[in-house]
């Protein structure tokens, strides 16, 4: 089976270390690292944003020959910023990007995110976890086969967490794939996979409980789990510089 | 938006009669005792004017949309990339120092000032697309623009430089031939006609950059080209009319209250918006004190400054709120 992503020699000088990855379809994967590690990175590459080298592929097609009427309905790319500058209704950003207009799936979309309440109301008016929402309906309004999602947990209070995973766990049983970028590792065990990345480099690749009590996780992360929950450790860098 | 559509077509309908038609005793006195001079004075001066006016204030108001849909800044506008006091830099220049009288010529000048103050500012800039460096030197290039402009005038080799540049300068319609307006409106229409290609693109731009990128539009080769786009299309407005402000900045803000906020989709309403603005304007200049002529963007200028000021305490109570 082919992949519905494939990297191969994703690089960028500096920044991201030549990256190979493939992910199935149907697949709900976490990214996960240390703060500057190169998360937001890889998924702005994926998703064609940054100009990278080596070659991404999603279904079958390069990235940079799709062109912009399909692009959605292939991927869609969730950015770590949730700032809107222009006074557009909640429902209206939704539609920004359709190439054609899908009024029963935005409205689909309006209720199961629970956005009816301020559906009319200017997005530059509500409040950030609101915007999160209606940035995740927006990303999810073309049914593309690829979810790239910067952070989509950060700003959502609890109750919006677990309903978004559901939601997501939802959407890749139907056949789409969703890669988050997350800080929140109590959430892995929702994922089906958990890809580390640390210093501009893919670390490891593992199942969610795998990936928890790797040697790469606590190297990356400096904290490592006890019988009460986590607890910071020092690298091995730290502790010989003492 | 159907009917706000057959209601902005009525309005510049009407706008542009009435520039065309008005004051009408004297066109009528004339039609009746000499109709051939009747004619003459329609198509050659009235005619003209009425068709700057419009033309100029769709490319004011069409602009004014694009820059601040790039610049996600509802205070954007020509005179901030620099476009406009580099076009008048660029044609004072041609005018009074090398003695270029030709339309045609000015018009390039006009454009080449444009560009060139448009070069200084993506240099300035940097390879840093930012859009508030971008803004910030825009404005730093106006300013030096502008003094630049004046001291070009103060040390002319005519005298009269800068009383005579005055009507100009200011933003003026009257006394240009029909081939001067076809100098400054036909490359200008070209323009408009490709940046209204990019409404959907500067429309996504409300998304963010990122995500404009991810959709497959390049936001950096789509600021170069709507920059260039918009300093072609002002430049040759300016080399025949001189510089008109505000009308850029107004137009924009009130057609996105048409389009729901969607800054692409504005530009087109905000052409006819400033074109109904300018026509109507210069209307009323020509119904001013008898023998003074204010020039049309003194006027506008005028106007403009309270609803610039309205527009940053509206701006103000919005972060606040």
């Amino acid at each position: 089976m082919t992949p519905l992503l494939e990297a191969r020699g994703l690089a960028i000088a500096h920044r991201l270390a030549p990256t190979n990855l493939a992910l199935n379809a149907g697949q709900l994967v976490a990214l996960i690292g240390p703060n500057g590690g190169g998360k937001t990175t890889l998924l702005r590459s994926l998703a064609g944003i940054d100009p990278a080298a080596g070659e991404v592929r999603i279904a079958d097609q390069r990235i940079n020959e799709l062109p912009p009427s399909r692009r959605p309905y292939v991927f869609t790319f969730l950015p770590a910023s949730r700032e809107l500058v222009w006074p557009i209704a909640a429902a209206d950003v939704i539609r920004l990007g359709l190439p054609s207009p899908d009024p029963g799936h935005v409205d689909a979309l309006i209720d199961l995110l629970e956005l009816a309440p301020f559906a009319n109301r200017p997005v530059d008016r509500l409040s950030t976890g609101e915007r999160t929402r209606v940035l995740i309906a927006r990303a999810l309004a073309p049914r593309p086969r690829l979810l790239l999602l910067d952070e989509p947990l950060s700003n959502l209070d609890p109750y919006w967490v677990l309903r978004l995973l559901e939601i997501l766990r939802e959407t890749v049983s139907k056949g789409a794939t969703a890669l988050l970028a997350l800080h929140d590792i109590e959430r892995l065990p929702a994922f089906d996979r958990a890809l580390l990345i640390a210093d501009g480099e893919l670390r490891a690749d593992l199942k969610p409980e795998e990936m928890l009590n790797s040697q790469e996780f606590g190297q990356a992360f400096r904290i490592r789990r006890n019988e009460k929950g986590w607890t910071v450790s020092p690298t091995a860098d730290q502790q010989s510089s003492r | 938006m159907t009917r706000a559509w057959a209601i902005l077509g009525t309005l510049l309908l009407a706008a542009a009669l009435a520039h065309l038609l008005l004051p009408f005793d004297a066109l009528a006195e004339l039609r009746r005792t000499a109709p051939n001079t009747a004619w003459l004075l329609l198509s050659e001066i009235r005619l003209p004017r009425t068709l700057l006016a419009l033309g100029y204030g769709a490319v004011l108001g069409l602009t004014g949309a694009a820059l601040q849909a790039l610049f996600a800044n509802p205070l954007a506008s020509p005179d901030i990339t620099g476009s406009t006091s580099g076009a008048a830099l660029g044609a004072v220049f041609a005018s009074y120092w090398l003695a270029i009288t030709s339309p045609l010529a000015l018009a390039g000048a006009g454009a080449a000032g444009a560009i060139g103050a448009l070069a200084i500012v993506v240099t300035l800039s940097g390879r840093r697309s930012d859009p508030n460096v971008l803004l910030l030197a825009g404005l730093a290039v106006a300013l030096s623009a502008g003094a630049a402009t004046s001291l070009l005038l103060a040390l002319a080799p005519s005298p009269f430089a800068f009383y005579d540049s005055f009507d100009w300068l200011m933003g003026s319609f009257v006394d240009r031939s029909l081939p001067q307006a076809a100098v400054a409106l036909v490359p200008a229409a070209i323009c408009c006609a490709l940046l209204l290609v990019r409404a959907r693109a500067l429309d996504l731009l409300a998304l963010g950059e990122d995500v404009a990128a991810s959709l497959g539009y390049e936001p950096r080769r789509l600021a170069l080209e709507v920059i260039i786009l918009c300093s072609v299309a002002v430049g040759a407005c300016v080399s025949v009319c001189g510089a008109i402000g505000f009308v850029g900045l107004i137009a924009p803000y009130a057609a996105r209250r048409l389009t729901k906020g969607h800054p692409g989709r504005a530009l087109a309403p905000a052409a006819v918006i400033g074109a109904v603005l300018l026509l109507v304007a210069d209307l009323a200049v020509r119904f001013g004190p008898a023998g003074r002529t204010i020039p049309v963007g003194v006027l506008t200028t005028v106007v403009g400054a309270p609803l610039f000021i309205w527009i940053v305490v509206t701006m103000r109570r919005r972060v606040a709120s």
